[in-house]
């Protein structure tokens, strides 16, 4: 019987400590992603940059969000939008959300796992600017 | 002595209804070489070309025939020329079979129109092609405002097929090197002559053109302007829409620009776009096809039903052509995946790649399109982007340019995202 608890607890531990993992997740580096985040910072429609004030945000700057707390901070913020919400939940299984980072701000946006990924033609897709104390964030479409 | 003048006189009357009878004989002689083709006969003869054509015996330049038959008067004869609506490889032009009893026998032409974006309905305007039915060159002219105007010299074939032959990466003639190719089909242009039709009022083309081997010809006693002609662009039903109306403008709109789906007034670019890629008459016809094939020919056509279409922009010797993306890559009206291996069929050529977004602006495509934005802005994304950087990476030349083609402009991209993005009209294809 102790043996059939122990196990019991080790399962239901395990579950939610996957659970929080996943919900705490960082995104893996997707292929070209600085280059992404760059090209905003750089090439993209200058008007984004100045609607969300990212104008002076230095490319050498962009990394990915590897802070945890971060992460879990971003995926808070995304499920209490609704907008953000559904952005999330109309992925596909081969897809998953980015989160890259500068100084002052986050980059958020969907695209395919990096096993998935490739060169592709498709629709311009959310891009979220979120500034860091998460008091504002730009909706964009790149 | 008096009688003299009275004798001239005689004389000159006898002459006169001598000269006269030469020539109604003349006439009456053209007129019974030619003959109307009858009804059947004309099935008849449609049928036999259309069963060859099915069977693979004859040739597969024709490939669908209507079947609306019409007559259409020829000027000065009672004949007339039976007319089929057709469609041929070049899709692009209008075309139709003009059939004629010549000696006895029927004769058969393919006329093939390509209007231009000037040409209005009365007022015809573009490139006239005059083929045999399985495609061979016979003639090529220039129209402008219902003149005949230039007479093309057409010697050499460029490429049989630019979308079999450029895959096969054997695609030019190398007496292809300078000439421009007609109205969007595979033939060169060698020279051109000025002619003058002036005192024909509408765009007739002259039997002897059409039936080189014995179409009405033009009499060595005959003034000018007696001989057989049939206007290709004077109606007689059919399904060719020989002279496009123009697109209306909108009454709430200035003069020049044009209203969207959502009320804006949008302006309307000029058709001449100076692009050297985009003025490309084989490229035009090109992109007239993918857009065709997107199946976005207007915006009651269901969103779900269309599909992204592409391809790659190559250059040879100054010459541009189009080679359509493998047709196992992947396509939905949204987007377009190619296989892993993708790269691998970049041509050596490329100088470009386009693809059609088959939306119009303002149309909501949410339900169709994975995290679509509310209205349809126009333009490259984010991945289209990326894809012609992976492209210029893969070739090391950041020259390539990218092309979206959607329902109502033309969008040119480079590497600098948006920095160089143009908006051009799309100028009827």
């Amino acid at each position: 019987m102790k043996g059939i608890t122990f196990i019991s607890i080790m399962l239901i531990s395990f579950s939610v400590y996957s659970q929080t993992d996943k919900t705490n997740a960082c995104s893996p580096e997707r292929p070209y992603g600085k280059f992404k985040i760059e090209r905003f910072l750089t090439f993209h429609e200058s008007d984004y940059r100045q609607k969300s004030g990212t104008s002076n945000e230095k490319t050498s700057q962009i990394q990915l969000v590897s802070d945890s707390k971060a992460c879990k901070a971003l995926r808070i913020f995304i499920a209490e939008n609704k907008t953000y919400k559904e952005f999330d939940q109309k992925i596909s299984n081969e897809e998953i959300i980015y989160f890259y980072e500068t100084s002052n701000f986050f980059y958020v946006f969907w695209d395919y796992k990096p096993e998935f990924f490739r060169p592709r033609m498709g629709p311009p897709r959310p891009f979220l600017v979120v500034n860091k104390d998460f008091t504002q964030s730009w909706n964009f479409r790149l | 002595m008096k009688t003299l003048p009275i004798q001239l006189l005689l004389l000159f009357s006898l002459l006169l209804v001598i000269y006269s009878c030469e020539k109604e004989d003349s006439i009456i002689e053209q007129e019974n070489r030619l003959k109307t083709v009858a009804l059947e006969d004309a099935q008849a003869f449609l049928s036999q070309s259309w069963k060859k054509n099915s069977s693979g015996s004859g040739n597969s330049f024709i490939t669908s025939i209507s079947e609306e038959i019409n007559y259409e008067d020829i000027t000065n004869t009672d004949e007339e020329l039976a007319v089929i609506p057709v469609t041929t490889t070049y899709k692009h032009l209008q075309s139709r079979i003009a059939l004629l009893e010549i000696d006895g026998e029927v004769q058969s032409v393919v006329v093939s129109l390509k209007p231009f974006e000037h040409s209005t309905p009365g007022n015809f305007s573009g490139e006239l092609l005059i083929t045999d039915i399985k495609g061979n060159f016979i003639k090529a002219f220039k129209v402008e405002n219902n003149i005949l105007v230039i007479e093309y010299i057409i010697k050499n074939k460029i490429y049989k097929n630019y979308y079999e032959d450029l895959d096969k990466n054997s695609s030019y003639n190398s007496n292809a090197k300078s000439c421009e190719d007609f109205a969007g089909t595979e033939w060169c242009i060698d020279g051109e002559e000025v002619i003058v039709t002036a005192y024909l009022p509408t765009p007739y083309v002259s039997l002897s053109h059409m039936y080189p081997t014995g179409g009405g010809g033009e009499e060595s006693n005959c003034e000018v302007g007696c001989d057989n002609n049939w206007n290709p662009s004077g109606g007689g039903g059919g399904d060719a829409n020989l002279n496009p109306e123009p697109e209306p403008e909108s009454e709430n709109c200035p003069e020049g620009f044009y209203q969207n789906l959502e009320g804006e007034c949008i302006e309307i670019l000029p058709c001449n776009t100076n692009d050297e890629i985009l003025d490309s008459a084989a490229l035009q016809a090109a992109f007239a096809d993918i857009w065709e094939q997107s199946g976005a020919l207007n915006t009651d056509i269901p969103m779900e039903s269309r599909l992204e279409e592409g391809g790659w922009i190559v250059e040879n010797s100054g010459r541009f052509g189009f080679i359509p993306f493998d047709s196992s890559w992947s396509r939905t009206p949204c987007g377009i995946n190619p296989p892993a291996n993708w790269a691998s069929t970049i041509p050596d050529n490329i100088v470009g790649y386009v693809h059609t977004h088959p939306f119009y602006l303002g149309e909501d495509r949410r339900s169709i399109c994975q995290q679509a934005e509310a209205e349809y802005q126009g333009g490259p994304s984010d991945d289209d982007y990326f894809l012609l950087m992976a492209i210029a990476s893969e070739v090391g030349n950041f020259n390539i340019l990218g092309f979206v083609i959607d329902g109502e402009q033309i969008t040119s991209f480079d590497f600098t995202r948006t920095e160089n993005m143009q908006n051009f009209n799309r100028c009827g294809y």
